[in-house]
């Protein structure tokens, strides 16, 4: 069994799947006139720009809050919302415009999805055995019935689910919320693939259920080199699980690298916020007032996305550039990247500032952020 | 291995039908629905075997009672303008009504549910179109549309005494024109679930793994769907009843399988209400009454027990 | 609003008792033939300017006992037993007109999920308004003035007031919750899991806020969570619940520290921790009991890596410690030194 503090798991293989410039723009209905003039009031920008790679038998962690366009990106990659731009690569062959039941077969059998919530993931009226079989009968992968049900069971059994037939006969409302999600997990595994996004796999489960899951998780992806694009907003979690952490804000890459690096010594003042942010169980009180910065506002409207760089209005290092330029993601050694004009040239961030915030700036007044992610 | 591998929270067998045995039992709880179900058997029962309780049907040939006779020990409802049996005319009446009704619910159902799933997963042009149709039906009042349909029909069809079933062509045509006419609301409310159900996580792993539209369809909307087209089919019937029962009374229906609204008719054109010889009317009526309460009691409570807020979750 | 310390207390209150005490609080369900015994005997204790943090997962009891805190249960619950005194006055018996002194003017609550206890069809300022006005007996115009200087103290904008509650942010939304729960000048603010929808930099936040305000207004605040590192960080105490029952109580620093009762130290064990190396995170096999059916003894025993037999049968009694540590627990006996027995990382349960 491998423990989630062992990082030396196996050697990221190649490449298998590659995101270039990817962008899901949504238009706004405006509106009543504007609807009638067939006039876009606006467009939600959710994914703007993002460039990716997942290897295979490697966990990267997308990390982000509302809006920045984390669920989209996993949407996206399992073909459930369509892109308006860029291109996916799957080794080495281009899938961008790949669509339509027949066409995705083959791309389906090797990339799935475990969704967030597992009471709803589930069709009540599907038998256990049904849910996991699922997969196999739609895509006639299994002509016999014997060989399909071997392959069931043992989907739920790598799972954790034994005895496999007693489960198999049930119904979702009969088990727990964490025996639901490991249906979830049986169900993508059954046709083997190789890449599983995962959507806030655990976020609804209780937190000493998720050990065990996230434990599932690990294994399975040591015995089958599967790689997972882990979407998550607790950085803690990413921590704890991911070989390579991306954050994501306003629908663009801020960083990205291996976690060790992009948490201890983080290039990007978000990150770097967010790190100072999350809570620990650790009583800080014997560490003094803890150095929390404390961004002010809120994630603005994917719809009114800044100018230049995006997380400008709300950065305590921004400057003139910042205001007017949008950074690329400079290499800042390592592996590690950052979007911010300081990291140009592989400087390292000076100290955050512990902002306090007073009262909220007047961009706080605004509506509420298109739900977007 | 962990624990939790192996706990499973029931002992006792698992079954497909252990869902069901619950919302019986939960319906068995509901004073409304369970007398609304009384109700439908009774007259259920004698619906399928009407000879059991009353003897074959009587006819103008096999009449015996003299003219509008008030009820007495040998015609407890007394007899009708011919002499037959009122009661024996009455029991055979449900065999009529009810088998209507059932066949009409069933078309209705059928198209309502089709174009309502259709229109509600597929979405688009598709959508607009169906509704559109649906719209056009929705709009039309339905007994007038009934009223001139069936003559049409009926014409077209030939009322010949051919058979389908041991009904009658004239009631098939019946069936058919409720159908046509009533099947637009039910697409409408099924149409709404649709698209609710459409937004769900289990759709969209459906999608995910690679099922067709087709397959989402059939296995995923329409057994979610399916309690609110039972809820629906039995508000339907209620409903076919009634208009059987109001288009037989203006003179379509079929004098030789006499329903309910046949009676009605019958009973009015030989002049019984102003003789005021009320069993060849009330107890028909009655019936009548008492059936679409029954519905409607039912419909109710599957309404309030089928209501997905009210589950909880386990 | 009221300077620390300088609160009008209400007619019956003794002024030297604590502000709130609980004792052998016992809250029931019916449902259907069946008793589910949600909160089973929970006593603290929550002193003037306190933050007290109650923690559990899901099912231990802890929103039970803060709904019994403001007589807030469901038709179906009851608190069958036990004392909750407030200045001294046991609001336990009391009906909802009796409640109605206390409720939002001495005790008020921000509820879980705001976006649910908002009414969606009214403005904010009017919702924040109208508690002023039925409670306080205050004039429109006065109320909805001071729901602007309530909005204004939570950081919104005093002109956000004319907003319905869709047209906020989430962040926003629970500023408007808490600005809701302070507008009779409460005692004590409930705050039931008000940061877990929330994005990790709004939860700092609000958390910011609620620090700000008790700070402010001499608040003394109950957080309810099932985050630990919530109340780590915002909390003086912290209450522990296991399956309606107390398992460890006491000062922040001491049961973070040193955590005694199994479940403590399993619970911290599986929680990420960011500012520290990468490590094996605990697990707690099995789940929570039925409380239809809880299990004669400790409730905890099924899933303890160190249950012994008397774990099985008789319940722990609850013992204060030294250090002020409150445990209820059979590896620490009245009597005992109460040195942690610290658990072997990564064992699992003897189910």
């Amino acid at each position: 069994m491998s423990d989630l503090a062992d990082r030396e798991g196996p050697e990221p293989g190649q490449e298998l799947l590659r995101l270039e410039g990817l962008e899901v723009h949504f238009p706004v209905r405006g509106g009543p006139l504007d609807r009638l003039t067939g006039h876009a009031a606006g467009v939600v920008r959710a994914v703007d720009g993002v460039d990716i790679s997942i290897r295979s038998g490697e966990v990267l962690a997308l990390v982000g809050e509302s809006g920045s366009g984390k669920t989209t990106i996993g949407r996206v990659i399992v073909k459930l919302t369509r892109q308006t731009a860029g291109r996916i690569w799957l080794d080495d062959e281009d899938v961008s415009d790949l669509w339509g039941v027949r066409a995705l077969r083959t791309y389906r059998r090797r990339i799935q999805i475990v969704f967030q919530d597992p009471y709803e993931t589930l069709n009540p009226r599907q038998s256990i055995y049904d849910f996991v079989a699922e997969p196999l009968v739609v895509n006639k992968m299994v002509p016999s019935d014997q060989e399909r049900r071997r392959r069931v069971m043992d989907a739920l059994d790598a799972a954790g689910l034994r005895p496999s037939e007693e489960f198999a006969a049930r119904f979702p409302h009969e088990l727990s919320g964490g025996q639901r999600q490991r249906v979830v997990i049986a169900g993508a595994l059954v046709m083997d693939p190789q890449i599983v996004v995962a959507d806030e796999p655990v976020s609804m489960l209780d937190v000493s259920i998720r050990t065990e899951l996230l434990r599932l998780m690990l294994d399975l992806r040591a015995e089958r080199n599967l790689a997972y694009l882990f979407i998550t907003h607790d950085l803690s979690l990413a921590w704890v699980i991911a070989d390579r952490i991306a954050v994501l804000y306003l629908g663009k890459v801020m960083e990205i690298g291996p976690a060790e690096r992009v948490i201890r010594s983080a290039r990007h003042p978000y990150t770097a916020a967010l790190v100072s942010v999350s809570p620990s169980p650790d009583p800080p009180k014997e560490a003094g007032a803890p150095n929390r910065t404390i961004l002010v506002g809120e994630t603005p409207d994917a719809a009114h996305v800044p100018a230049g760089c995006r997380f400008h209005p709300r950065c305590p290092l921004a400057f003139d550039r910042c205001r007017s330029e949008e950074p690329p993601l400079f290499d800042v050694g390592g592996g590690q990247q950052a979007a911010c004009w300081l990291a140009e040239g592989g400087r390292e961030l000076p100290v955050l500032p512990v902002a306090q915030p007073a009262q909220p700036t007047p961009e706080d007044a605004q509506p509420a952020p298109a739900d977007a992610t | 291995m962990t624990a939790s591998a192996a706990m499973v929270t029931s002992a006792r067998r698992p079954s497909r039908w252990r869902p069901l045995g619950g919302f019986l039992r939960r319906y068995a709880r509901r004073r409304d629905g369970m007398l609304g179900a009384a109700i439908l058997v009774f007259f259920g029962v004698l619906a399928m075997a009407p000879e059991l309780f009353v003897g074959p049907l009587q006819t103008v040939v096999t009449a015996t009672g003299g003219r509008l006779q008030s009820p007495t020990t040998e015609f407890p409802l007394g007899t009708d303008h011919v002499g037959r049996d009122v009661l024996n005319l009455v029991v055979h009446g449900a065999r009529v009504s009810m088998i209507i009704g059932l066949l009409a619910t069933v078309v209705t159902v059928l198209i309502g549910a089709v174009i309502g799933v259709v229109a509600g997963f597929v979405g688009g042009r598709v959508d607009g179109v169906l509704m559109r149709i649906t719209d056009f039906f929705l709009v039309l009042p339905t007994f007038v549309l009934a009223l001139i349909l069936t003559p049409i029909i009926q014409d077209l069809v030939g009322s010949g005494s051919r058979e389908i079933l041991g009904i009658r062509m004239t009631l098939i045509v019946i069936v058919v024109v409720i159908g046509i006419t009533s099947w637009s609301s039910s697409a409408r409310i099924i149409r709404g679930q649709t698209l609710s159900l459409r937004e769900r996580a289990f759709v969209d792993r459906a999608r995910v793994i690679g099922a067709g539209p087709g397959h989402i369809m059939l296995k995923h909307i329409l057994p979610n769907v399916m309690n609110l087209i039972v809820a629906n089919a039995v508000l339907v019937f209620a409903g076919a009843v009634l208009t059987e029962t109001t288009l037989s009374f203006v003179g379509l229906g079929d004098p030789f399988q006499p329903s309910w609204g046949q009676l009605l008719d019958a009973a009015r054109q030989s002049g019984a209400p102003g003789l005021l010889a009320w069993w060849d009317f009330v107890p028909a009526g009655l019936c009548i009454v008492l059936v679409v309460f029954a519905f409607t009691l039912v419909g109710s409570a599957l309404d309030d027990l089928l209501n997905p807020r009210r589950r909880a979750r386990s | 609003m009221t300077a620390p310390a300088e609160r009008e207390l209400p007619k019956l209150a003794d002024p030297s008792a604590p502000l709130l005490e609980v004792e052998g609080l016992r809250t029931h369900f019916k449902l259907g033939r069946e008793t589910v015994y949600a909160v089973d005997g929970v006593s603290f204790r929550l002193d003037r300017g306190e933050a007290l943090g109650i923690a559990g997962e899901s099912g231990c009891g802890k929103t039970t006992t803060a709904l019994s805190l403001v007589g807030l249960l469901p038709s179906n619950a009851r608190v069958v037993e036990g004392s909750i005194r407030l200045y001294g006055i046991d609001l336990a018996g009391r009906s909802e007109t009796g409640l109605r002194r206390y409720r939002w003017r001495e005790i008020a609550m921000v509820f879980q999920g705001a976006m649910n206890a908002l009414n969606p069809v009214r403005r904010i300022r009017d919702q924040i308004a109208e508690p002023i006005v039925q409670r306080l007996g205050t004039g429109e115009r006065d109320a909805r003035r001071k729901a602007g200087d309530l909005l204004e103290l939570v950081g919104i904008p005093r002109e956000r007031g004319r907003a319905y509650p869709h047209e906020l942010s989430g962040g926003m939304r629970q500023r408007a919750m808490i600005a809701m729960a302070l507008a009779c000048d409460p005692a004590i603010i409930i705050g039931d899991e008000p940061t877990t929808a929330l994005d990790v930099m709004i939860q700092a936040q609000i958390l910011e806020l609620l620090e700000r305000l008790r700070a402010e207004l001499g608040l003394s605040l109950i957080l309810i969570t099932h985050d630990l590192s919530v109340i780590a960080e915002t909390c003086d105490r912290v209450l522990i619940m296991y399956a309606g029952r107390v398992a460890e109580e006491g000062l922040v620093a001491e049961v973070f520290g040193h955590p005694r009762h199994p479940y403590t130290q399993k619970l911290l064990g599986a929680i990420p921790n960011i500012h520290v190396e990468r490590r094996v995170l605990e697990t707690i096999p099995g789940s929570p009991p039925d409380l239809r059916y809880p299990p004669p003894g400790c409730r905890f025993a099924p899933r303890c890596p160190a249950a012994m037999e008397v774990c099985r049968t008789d319940v722990p009694p609850e013992v204060r410690l030294a250090d002020g540590v409150r445990v209820a627990c059979h590896l620490y006996p009245q009597g005992g030194d109460g040195t942690p027995v610290v658990l072997p990382s990564g064992e699992s349960g003897a189910s």
